[in-house]
């Protein structure tokens, strides 16, 4: 008998989702493209109709439409043949995923917000220490405390070491600047 | 003028860099849940602070080393560092449970070296022809040949269901045209927000997509792995692997091929290979697939590593990268102003034997650091998650800020991130979000030169530009294979 091939794709999560996360997904694509297309129509047009800037968006768009809709049609096709389940993948930790970007969020706030830098004159070198090490520092150590789950202290040694080394790579390896910093 | 290139490549500072991308590549793919295109876009912002033949070999160091290094979790701890490694993991930890660890690396570590010259020697064999081939490519051509790519890559990404490939492959062309357009400079979706302007940075997306996202997936997990046990010495046996040279250059063949069509990567290239070989075995040979069988880790080891030359055939020659990571390598040249298609060859003249030449030098290294490092990964393996990935958070946000040094593009970084993990969640795969992100301008700027061009002609005409047509026939296959498998294996699916 001759052996059956499934053809594997490069994302393997990638598939059916259950019938309403498709169904979700294909209303929420259908929204977005419709105001995409309305607001390429709305774009100033220079030139001929041919070379006008929202041509492709509304274009793309377009059938951007066409395949939500045959995605919200298969998934009603599995929701009326009763199929309410996604193949089996590890549960999401919905919470603490919430919890994990908010932190992140209000990090990345902070860097945005607050500007400063310390420096410290050894010989001929000028070293900096600024908004960013410290807000990271700061971020880092809260987020192994949470996920890591060790001593504050052991927490707060390796986020100072790592910081302070990825730090020093960009600022005096590569000298890129770093956020926060004046 | 090709040795200048040659040598460049061979200069002691570039042998270095080239050693710790290596070095590092190898780390990173070790490291479960750590993929290659993530350490190669995270460290595309390392590479920004570095001159162009740098950064160059830094990023092929890292894309060699960590395509290899997937294989070392694989076969040590059963899990593996790269989705590619895992029939290396089916195969290799069979053996290290019968105390063949160490030969099962040395295995891997043959297959991948021998993998990545089937690669190069395929790459510079090609890319004359395709150049020569490619420069014939006008407006039309080059548009249809962008709109193949991200629906290639659609379909490839999401094997079950390629409807799903080819919406993120739309939604990553939607984010293309964020920015005021390069024909008439009008500003399209920018609602006024200046940083919009300038388009929405492709780097930052692809560092949202494969770094934060993968940390906003992995690092809330409680699951842990279990600590390696001894590897014992690890011994690259040539005479093996001459055993298994069909499978090795039947592999490479396969890799290469598979990395040259966009948004097929080294998963599908090393699953095909396993694949393959099975059926091709010998029956003495077939019968020790699944509970040990070097030669299967040789056809999966070779055809992952070849597929790195693959992947940039179609990037060096086209433009259109073969994969994500190869993706993330074109972000790199292009922070170095390097545009790479048709016309390498005249605005760069001598780069492409300097990108050959950093490929060897690459493979050379990656044989010699897998060795050393091979014993150092099994012990950061004890390493939990929960420890790593926080560390990874600052280089997202560095990488990011790296580009333009502009905190929006953190922010966009950001919002990839989330939309990443809203995508995975509903099973939509990434990479062709990037390709989209990618050639989006390129496909944007020649549909509306063509346009201009076929202005006031009849259908005919169009027609009549063969290649365009011939294109125009391969999307019409592309979707039409992709609906046909989509209703097959729903038909499989209901008959189940």
């Amino acid at each position: 008998m001759a052996e059956k091939t499934q053809f594997s794709g490069e994302d393997e999560n990638a598939g059916f989702a259950s019938p309403v996360q498709d169904l979700i997904a294909a209303g929420f694509l259908i929204l977005l493209s419709l105001w995409i297309m309305v607001e390429s129509v709305r774009l100033e047009n220079p030139g001929s109709l041919s070379t006008a800037p929202g041509l492709l968006p509304f274009l793309t768009a377009g059938s951007l439409v066409i395949m939500a809709l045959g995605l919200g049609l298969m998934a009603l096709k599995r929701r009326r043949a009763g199929e309410t389940q996604a193949p089996p993948e590890d549960a999401p930790e919905l919470m603490r995923t919430l919890m994990l970007f908010a932190m992140i969020g209000a990090y990345l706030g902070c860097l945005q917000l607050v500007s400063f830098e310390y420096h410290l004159q050894v010989g001929a070198i000028r070293l900096g220490y600024g908004a960013f090490e410290v807000l990271t520092v700061v971020a880092l150590t809260v987020l192994l405390a949470i996920f890591w789950r060790q001593a504050l202290w052991a927490c707060l040694l390796v986020s100072f070491v790592w910081v302070t080394f990825l730090a020093g790579v960009f600022r005096y390896v590569f000298t890129i600047p770093l956020p926060g910093s004046i | 003028m090709i040795w200048d290139f040659v040598l460049q490549a061979l200069s002691p500072y570039i042998l270095l860099i080239t050693l710790a991308g290596v070095s590092l590549g190898i780390v990173w793919g070790a490291m479960p849940g750590l993929s290659t295109t993530m350490a190669m876009a995270l460290l595309i912002g390392l590479s920004a602070g570095m001159d162009q033949n740098t950064a160059l070999s830094f990023m092929l160091g890292v894309y060699t080393g960590s395509v290899f290094g997937g294989a070392i979790s694989a076969v040590m701890i059963n899990i593996p560092g790269t989705p590619d490694a895992v029939p290396t993991m089916i195969e290799g930890h069979q053996l290290a449970r019968r105390g063949e660890g160490g030969q099962a690396l040395g295995m891997a570590i043959g297959a991948s070296f021998i993998g990545n010259w089937v690669g190069i020697i395929l790459l510079i064999g090609f890319i004359p022809l395709i150049l020569t081939f490619a420069l014939h490519f006008r407006s039309w051509e080059m548009f249809l040949l962008a709109v193949i790519g991200i629906s290639v890559s659609g379909s490839m990404s999401a094997g079950s269901l390629p409807l799903k490939g080819w919406i993120a492959g739309w939604i990553g062309l939607l984010v293309a045209f964020v920015g005021v357009d390069s024909m008439h400079a009008v500003p399209r979706f920018t609602f006024g927000i200046l940083e919009l302007q300038d388009g929405i940075n492709y780097i930052a997306v692809l560092i949202g997509l494969f770094g934060l996202a993968e940390v906003l997936r992995v690092l809330p997990q409680r699951d842990h792995y279990t600590i390696p046990t001894e590897v014992g010495r690890v011994v690259p046996s040539f005479r093996m692997l001459a055993r298994h040279s069909k499978a090795a250059v039947r592999s490479g063949i396969i890799g290469t091929l598979i990395g040259a069509i966009p948004g097929a990567g080294a998963n599908v290239a090393s699953f095909l290979a396993y694949d393959i070989g099975r059926r091709r075995a010998k029956p003495e040979e077939k019968a020790k697939w699944g509970k040990g069988s070097y030669e299967a880790i040789v056809s999966a080891e070779v055809a992952n590593n070849a597929n790195i030359g693959g992947s940039m055939l179609p990037m060096l020659a086209l433009g259109i990268p073969g994969n994500a990571a190869a993706a993330a390598l074109m972000a790199a040249l292009t922070l170095k102003n390097v545009v790479v298609g048709p016309t390498i060859e005249t605005d760069h003249p001598g780069l492409i034997y300097f990108i050959y030449t950093a490929l060897i030098v690459a493979n050379l290294l990656m044989y010699g650091a897998a060795i050393m490092l091979i014993k150092p990964c099994v012990k950061l393996f004890s390493l939990p998650r929960g420890l790593l990935l926080p560390l990874i958070i600052p280089i997202c946000v560095i990488g990011a800020y790296a580009i333009r040094l502009s905190m929006f593009d953190v922010w966009v970084m950001f919002a990839s991130g989330l939309v990443g993990y809203v995508l995975h969640a509903f099973r939509f795969p990434t990479a062709p979000i990037v390709l989209g992100v990618i050639l989006g301008p390129l496909a944007d700027e020649n549909f509306r030169r063509s346009m201009y061009l076929f202005e006031d002609r009849s259908i005919g005409f169009v027609l009549s530009q063969y290649v365009g047509t011939v294109l125009l026939i391969v999307i019409g296959f592309i979707f039409i294979e992709g609906i046909v498998r989509i209703r097959r294996d729903r038909q499989n699916h209901q008959e189940a």
